[in-house]
């Protein structure tokens, strides 16, 4: 049978809690064990095998912050929901959807705590929130409005956050200072926090609500992690091309027989590390500026939901001359023409249609 | 009709892009369309190419901007 | 800038284009509003925004001349887009690729709309 371990310091509130979950729920499986403060609650932790934590915050001896940064260092995956009487609807809103919250509001809604429970219970360790991740305990420190030092540390790195009356103002790594700093910290997975009563740093680096430095940076991180995920996704695509370079030297005589040497450069280049594979008249600098770009736009469409680029992408300059970028998956084609009297809807035509229609990659074995 | 102002649009157009064509119309308060209709008078000229140069900065030179 | 021309520029492209505009909009490039358009897509004009902010440094960056003219990109769902930059504004142009009458659009309807807005800004 499941556990699930409550702590709160208030008797008669622990003993109204036990009675309200037995009666809605009576029909599920699951044993209440209880706990008066984080010492005894670590005791339990140390002694029985425990599914779920529920801790008040304010409690004498080991508080609540206390017992989830231990938590968070020797049961890690350990779910832990924290009951308080400061929930903002606003950033529980944003944040669930994250899967990063876990707070009860006081005072308790039996359903809804028995709903709680009973999803967290049910979740398969790999699908759920482990423990309760640093974003979401700032959090909370920020709805108490309570000053702390942390100390956090993954792996080798480690850094400090100073709260102060539930507000960031300053944060430091190794090498990195204020915001910057935070920004960092905060996304990091998988740490241990230490936590010092009251903040010990004098004056003030950052000057943004801890709840909008938190959106911000899940916001970062999850930028990151799509621009991550597409790449390894070109990466792990079992196909690598290789060019046809008979069928390229068609083209580049095809074009130049008709419009006398209007091309001034054709590549075929790498959109991941941004090397040629092959060309005429090949250019690296191009290839570099370019193979950016396409990755940028194609990140920024994507984070936008906007629709991908499908066939071309073409930039005339100034003196009419053009840069036309024909991607293929984890290549690209990029023809620089340099004459303002190629009719440009016959090239995007032409170009579209011969790279389209020609078997520019070939499978490799 | 206007062939040396818009060959000043021309070599605006070429350097700066669309930025110093309308930088170009705005400063001299006549469009590439108007200019094209107007006839090339030396004091329209005067206007065009100080309007250039300012644009196209010192680098560019403003000589044979028709040939 | 006169907000009555600048409507007349966004008729003159919707005239050149018929059926085959899906939407427009010409935007300030500091503020990111969408000063006149046709089915207008302020998220469309912030990504815009955005995305020609990057080309631009990306190439300034490297020494490479900043876009000049406009840049066209051809995207899934049969849909193209057109952005001018045009100094403190932009113009983008969304458009149905399989019935935009390419040739049409880069020599008539975007020298046209350059036109038609130059006259708008001169007032």
């Amino acid at each position: 049978m499941k556990k699930v371990l409550i702590v709160d310091d208030e008797k008669m509130f622990l003993r109204t809690l036990c009675e309200g979950l037995s009666i809605h729920g009576k029909n599920y499986d699951f044993k209440i064990v209880t706990a008066n403060n984080g010492r005894q609650a670590i005791d339990i932790l140390n002694s029985t095998e425990i599914d779920l934590v529920i801790t008040d915050l304010r409690m004498p001896e080991i508080d609540g912050f206390k017992l989830i940064a231990y938590i968070s260092s020797k049961f890690k995956d350990l779910p832990v929901m924290v009951m308080t009487a400061y929930g903002s609807y606003n950033i529980e809103m944003e944040i669930r959807d994250k899967g990063i919250l876990h707070y009860i509001e006081k005072p308790i809604d039996f359903e809804d705590l028995l709903k709680k429970i009973l999803s967290e219970l049910k979740a398969e360790r790999r699908g759920r929130v482990k423990g309760m991740n640093l974003a979401t305990f700032l959090q909370i420190i920020g709805m108490e409005k309570i000053s702390y030092t942390l100390t956090v540390t993954r792996g080798k790195d480690f850094g400090n956050l100073y709260i102060k009356d539930g507000e960031l103002i300053h944060a430091e790594t190794k090498n990195k200072k204020g915001m910057e700093a935070a920004m960092d910290i905060i996304t990091w997975d998988g740490v241990t926090i230490d936590l010092i009563d009251n903040c010990n740093f004098k004056g003030n680096t950052i000057n943004m609500a801890l709840e909008n430095i938190l959106l911000q940076a899940y916001k970062t991180k999850d930028e990151l992690e799509n621009r991550k995920k597409k790449l390894n996704k070109r990466k792990n695509e079992k196909q690598i091309n290789l060019v046809d370079s008979e069928k390229i030297n068609e083209i580049i005589n095809f074009i130049n027989s008709n419009y006398n040497s209007s091309i001034k450069s054709l590549n075929i280049f790498s959109l991941l590390d941004k090397k040629i594979i092959t060309g005429w008249n090949i250019n690296n600098e191009l290839c570099g500026i370019y193979g950016d770009i396409v990755n940028n736009l194609d990140n920024i469409l994507d984070e936008c939901g906007f629709p991908d680029i499908d066939k071309y992408f073409l930039i005339r300059f100034r003196n009419d001359h053009l840069i036309y970028i024909f991607p293929l998956g984890d290549i690209a084609c990029l023809i620089q023409i340099n004459d303002i009297n190629v009719p440009l809807g016959f090239i995007i035509e032409m170009f579209t249609s011969k790279l389209s229609n020609t078997n520019l990659k070939k499978d490799y074995q | 009709m206007g062939r040396k102002l818009m060959d000043i649009y021309a070599l605006v157009t070429k350097h700066k892009g669309f930025k110093g064509r309308l930088r170009l119309a705005v400063r001299t308060g006549i469009s590439q369309t108007k200019a094209q209709t107007m006839p090339d008078s030396s004091e329209a000229i005067s206007v065009f190419e100080r309007a250039a140069k300012e644009i196209l900065g010192p680098d560019i030179s403003l000589n044979n901007y028709g040939g | 800038m006169k907000a009555q021309k600048l409507m007349e520029a966004v008729e003159t492209l919707k005239g050149d284009l018929e059926g085959s505009l899906i939407a427009t909009d010409i935007w300030s490039v500091n503020q990111g509003i969408s000063l006149a358009g046709y089915n207008s897509q302020p998220k469309a004009v912030a990504l815009f925004n955005k995305v020609t902010d990057m080309i631009n440094k990306t190439l300034t960056g490297s020494n490479f001349p900043e876009l000049g003219k406009y840049y066209i990109l051809d995207l899934v769902d049969e849909k193209m887009v057109v952005i001018i930059p045009m100094d403190e504004y932009q113009w983008g142009i969304l458009l149905n690729s399989q019935t935009a009458p390419l040739g049409l659009l880069l020599n008539i309807a975007i020298p046209n709309a350059i036109s038609a807005f130059e006259e708008a800004l001169i007032g």
